[in-house]
């Protein structure tokens, strides 16, 4: 009797994982063939091509993807002259976006440098690294599922990265909108900032969890430079104020600036005008635009 | 771990195989398997109350012996409070200390005294409110001399942690699972087919119909000031099918799991929502909980028996307590009162046992009575349900006070609503489906059993990809909290 159970269970779930796969199959084959600039979608992996080279990589959470969204991407490539290919990803943390990196090299590209636009809350929750489901706006590619599925992500997000490939949403797929960046904020709402700034610390501030994933931009520094690639970390510009771990992030930078042949940039004073601002968290064109000019092209 | 996790996915099956393969049908080895799997299950969410559980077990398998050993009425009795002062000790601390602390300083607050007690901040072992009541309903057996102790203290243990039951229920009686515990156990291919089946309908409930009604609930819950009165009357009947799919749909994995491993557990649910009255949807409504506090409080109290002022009496202590048992929060007190409220006329008039059997029974349609009793009694539990829901008493009293406000007549909107149309349509059907099956253990009990192999595995492969395509943003089972 067991036996028989057995045998039916192979053979009802061999069905299922057999139609899932001639799913994902297509679905692979699908979308292949789309062909989206970066600018065009939020989807990392449309942006990472096969044997190019680039100048420069921008790593980072949304404070990295604000150079590429809209005309910023082609605006910032005018401005420094500088050939970019953005892998950053809204609410990404360091272990996504390193999985993002090693997947742009696994596909025979090259660059020059990397600029990590960091923030200090990404150090302190595991929703910014493992839990958040980076991976539902991404295409499904057979070669990056494997090199995920033996990654540090929760096997939640893996999960999630097949399931959402069956979802209206993505059937439906014609890259992921992007967010309105052109809008002015005209004055600073106090109320807003200080949930802003609570809502970015959702597991509150643990020296366990920061040294966890700290570790992990240790080995994103190895990997570096074992790639021959210059690594620079920004702190990009706010309205958010004095954020809670700023402290530990800088002390955290300066001994690393020590070992290593890293550099960092401290500009979240940088900016207090709103009118550069869509939100109090992010820079619109004209901010991006001001802001590179002024300060990233004289970063050497 | 929860039964909708990648975890929970890779550990059943092992489990699963290890007790029927490795073990050879040993009874020995098999409940020493389950009862470190429940220990393993209990322990990925937090190991540390795992000290708890096996000290609560400790505690009520001693106090069960040792009531037993003894005739006499003082020892027998010093053992049985021994035991429920413990683990109700227990409860008291973890979950309502700071009720009442906080409670307490509020009342002295009125009289214009100020204390300050001191609130601990604790995590709330989970299923503590289950496990606590499984032990008891042991102790008290063993004292009402309805059952004898369980000498071996592994086949115990997996009574009171057994892991498909540990965290949500159903609330399991000595008397029927300890037997089966006890008893060889031989592998049926029904009973694993039959468990596989409320598996997948569970899993249909929790993860399409539960987990989407959530976000939607949630939306208009927690911004509720900002709504019209008919989107929160939406919003109270997405939380009706939120609470009932995910509960029940809990408890049909729970009993489904257990069926692979050749053991029954005690019905929780039956098609509450088909209700005639009050009464009938308590005796459907988590069953093991309301058969509980029957067996163990309201016939110890008089039951019904008495006078009618004792019975209103008795009516009311069991729904308050049954309200508190959910959780230290007055909305869950005033839920537990409103509907000791609502059933109030059938205890008074001794109607409250009419309704018995199933709803048209035998019959596909109900009489036009029927219809309208059903929508009452569905209707009053809707309303219930927003003190279960509400944050705080003043929350609920809001979002009733705007409900019935003139935005009542207004098309309802909130943000999402243009994606909730294929759920709307989604919980109809389950709906539809659940009325055909009313009459077995759960809606699709039967379906198909005759149909040819491929038709029927068709239709769990729709239901698998039903699950897959609409599945909503993962939350957390409801009851775990309590």
């Amino acid at each position: 009797m067991i036996r028989r159970f057995a045998k039916n269970i192979f053979y009802f779930l061999f069905i299922n994982v057999a139609i899932i796969l001639a799913i994902l199959f297509y679905i692979n084959k699908r979308d292949n063939k789309n062909n989206y600039k970066q600018f065009e979608t939020e989807s990392v992996i449309y942006s990472i091509p096969e044997s190019k080279t680039f100048d420069l990589i921008i790593m980072g959470s949304s404070h990295g993807r604000m150079f590429t969204r809209g005309k910023n991407h082609l605006n910032v490539e005018k401005i420094l002259n500088k050939k970019i290919v953005n892998i950053s990803k809204s609410a990404a943390g360091i272990v996504p976006e390193f999985e993002f990196l090693k997947y742009f090299y696994k596909n025979g590209n090259k660059a020059s440098e990397i600029w990590y636009f960091i923030d200090p809350f990404i150090f302190y929750s595991s929703k910014w690294n493992e839990e958040l489901y980076f991976l539902t706006d991404e295409p499904f590619r057979f070669d990056f599922f494997f090199q995920i599925l033996f990654s540090n992500l929760t096997s939640e997000v893996k999960y999630n990265y097949i399931k959402s490939k069956f979802s209206t949403e993505w059937i439906d797929f014609n890259a992921s909108i992007l967010p309105e960046t052109e809008s002015k904020l005209t004055k600073i709402d106090s109320t807003a900032v200080q949930k802003r700034a609570i809502s970015v610390y959702p597991s509150g501030l643990s020296e366990e969890v920061f040294d966890k994933y700290s570790s992990v931009f240790k080995q994103l520094i190895m990997f570096a430079n074992a790639k021959e690639l210059k690594i620079t970390f920004i702190i990009p510009p706010t309205l958010l104020g004095f954020l809670p771990g700023m402290k530990e992030l800088k002390l955290f930078l300066k001994n690393i600036k020590k070992d290593d042949s890293i550099s960092y940039f401290d500009f979240s004073e940088t900016i207090k005008n709103p009118a550069y601002y869509y939100n109090h968290d992010h820079l619109n064109n004209n901010g991006v635009d001001f802001f590179t000019k002024k300060y990233l092209s004289h970063i050497k | 771990m929860l039964f909708n996790s990648i975890g929970f996915a890779l550990f059943l099956p092992i489990v699963f195989i290890l007790y029927w393969f490795a073990t050879r049908g040993n009874l020995k080895l098999q409940n020493i398997l389950l009862l470190v799997s429940s220990y393993y299950f209990y322990s990925c969410w937090d190991y540390r109350f795992l000290f708890l559980l096996i000290f609560s077990t400790l505690l009520d398998y001693f106090t069960g012996i040792k009531i037993n050993e003894t005739e006499k009425y003082k020892k027998r009795t010093f053992w049985l409070w021994l035991s429920i002062c413990v683990n109700l000790g227990f409860l008291g601390v973890f979950k309502y200390y700071n009720f009442f602390a906080e409670s307490f300083a509020e009342g002295l607050l009125n009289f214009g005294i100020k204390a300050d007690f001191v609130t601990i901040q604790v995590v709330l072992p989970v299923g503590i409110s289950f496990y606590t009541f499984h032990g008891l309903s042991y102790v008290i057996d063993i004292y009402k001399n309805r059952i004898k102790p369980e000498r071996n203290f592994i086949n115990y243990s997996v009574f009171v942690s057994f892991f498909p039951l540990l965290v949500a229920g159903p609330i399991e009686r000595a008397t029927h699972l300890l037997p089966q515990i006890i008893k060889k156990r031989k592998f049926d291919y029904s009973k694993a087919v039959d468990g596989l089946r409320q598996i997948l309908w569970g899993f249909l409930k929790k993860i399409v119909i539960a987990d989407n009604c959530a976000e939607y609930a949630n939306t208009i819950f927690n911004n509720s000031a900002d709504y019209s009165g008919s989107t929160l009357v939406l919003g109270a009947l997405f939380f009706a099918f939120q609470i009932y799919c995910d509960f029940s749909g809990y408890s049909d994995i729970a009993i489904g799991t257990a069926k692979l491993f050749g053991i029954d557990l005690l019905r929780n649910f039956a098609f509450p929502y088909f209700s005639r009255d009050i009464a009938e949807f308590w005796r459907r409504w988590h069953i093991s909980l309301s058969s509980w506090f029957r067996d163990y409080l309201y016939i110890p109290l008089g039951g019904s028996r008495v006078g009618v002022w004792l019975k209103i009496r008795n009516t009311f202590i069991i729904f308050l307590l049954s309200g508190f048992w959910h959780g230290a929060n007055w909305t869950f007190i005033i839920w537990g009162l409103l509907n000791a409220v609502y059933i109030m006329p059938s205890i008074i008039f001794n109607t409250n046992r009419n309704n018995l059997d199933m709803v048209a029974k035998g019959k596909l349609f109900p009489t036009l009575m029927e219809i309208l009793s059903i929508a009452l009694t569905f209707g009053l539990t809707v309303f219930a349900w927003i003190f279960f829901r509400a944050n705080n008493v003043k929350h609920a009293i809001g979002y009733i006070s705007k409900i019935f406000s003139n935005t009542l007549f207004t098309i309802p909107n909130f943000p999402g609503i243009e994606k909730s149309p294929p759920i709307i349509i989604l919980t109809f059907l389950f709906l539809i489906v659940e009325w055909i099956g009313r009459e077995q253990q759960f809606a699709i009990s039967t379906l198909g059993l005759k149909w040819p192999r491929i038709v029927r595995w068709a239709l769990y492969n729709i239901v698998i990809l039903t699950i897959i395509y609409f599945a909503g943003t993962k939350q957390q089972f409801i009851y775990f909290q309590f």
